[in-house]
């Protein structure tokens, strides 16, 4: 009688394990974007404007960056 | 009653790994899924948000790893320079060689900062430049030559800011010969310091030449301004450069 509890009980421990592993394994995967999703809207997107932005683009001079350190160097 | 226990053992025993192994395929469904979401996205500009998104993740990463490097190297590189001034008489000198030192640090730390807010204003522009794509696309118009120009300009930002990440690491030690070969010394490391920040500017200006090129291409769409949204719009802000 006593070994029929403990299969019993087992059975139980084992299928609420399987349980939680199987609920929380799952819970862990990514979640999928879907196309449908919405997007923030862009700042005035005319080609325009969009030059205007690009044209807003400066790479300052590299060469004139080291002025100073040529300087002090000259100096030495 | 035994043999029934152990029987009852083997069977969960087997059940539990093919259930692990079930959850192994769900997520492996799930990333082939979102494989399959950035194939067949149809728009050009959620296209380009989720690739830039993992561009910067990925930068941020390359970048933390980076500057924790240069804390090391910094330390070790003080320490070799006082050891190089003692080779050096002149007191004035001395302070000169340690003032050179400190701009070219601060020099290529000012330079990264420039070149990665320029390429943060390119990736704005290119969402803008999708964003008229996909308006255009409403209209039927055939945008495939942008989205090209569009992705070449995502892989020139990609290489240019793997450029700064491998530059943020970098110091230039000085090795001291005499008093009488100071200035060519300490200028081999000036000059080498300049070479690789002409690497990175390269890279830049030609991720700012490929964003350039997306622009004209959507501009030679005809009567590309006229086309209205018809794609939802959310709540949430983009990111702006200063």
């Amino acid at each position: 009688m006593n070994r029929t509890y403990i299969v019993i009980g087992i059975i139980v421990l084992l299928l609420v394990i399987g349980v939680l592993v199987w609920k929380f394994g799952t819970s862990e995967a990514p979640t999928v974007p879907t196309p449908g999703q919405t997007l923030a809207p862009p700042a005035d997107d005319t080609t325009g404007a969009i030059n205007q932005a690009l044209d807003g683009v400066t790479l300052t001079d590299l060469n004139q960056e080291f002025q100073a350190i040529d300087d002090e160097i000259n100096k030495l | 009653m035994f043999k029934n226990i152990i029987s009852l053992f083997f069977v969960f025993a087997l059940a539990l790994p093919a259930g692990a192994q079930t959850r192994s395929v769900v997520a492996t469904s799930t990333r082939d899924a979102v494989q399959q979401f950035k194939q067949t996205v149809s728009s050009t500009r959620a296209n380009f948000q989720i690739m830039m998104e993992q561009s910067r993740l990925q930068f941020q990463e390359s970048m933390d790893a980076a500057r924790t490097q240069l804390q090391t190297r910094l330390g070790e590189h003080r320490q070799a320079l006082q050891t190089q001034l003692q080779k050096i008489r002149d007191e004035r000198k001395r302070t000169s060689v340690q003032n050179i030192d400190d701009q070219m640090n601060d020099l290529n730390k000012r330079r990264l900062e420039h070149y990665t807010n320029v390429l943060d204003h390119l990736v704005t522009v290119l969402d803008r430049i999708a964003s008229r794509a996909d308006k255009a696309a409403t209209r039927g118009a055939d945008i495939s030559a942008v989205r090209t120009a569009i992705d070449a300009a995502r892989v020139a930002i990609d290489a240019a800011r793997a450029a700064i990440a491998s530059q943020t690491a970098k110091v230039y030690n000085i090795t001291i010969s005499d008093d009488t070969t100071l200035k060519n010394d300490v200028g081999k490391a000036r000059r080498a310091l300049q070479a690789d920040l002409k690497i990175v500017h390269e890279k830049v200006k030609a991720a700012y030449e490929a964003a350039r090129n997306a622009a004209t291409t959507l501009a030679q769409i005809p009567r590309v301004d006229e086309a209205t949204s018809t794609i939802p719009i959310a709540t949430s802000s983009t990111s702006t450069v200063q």
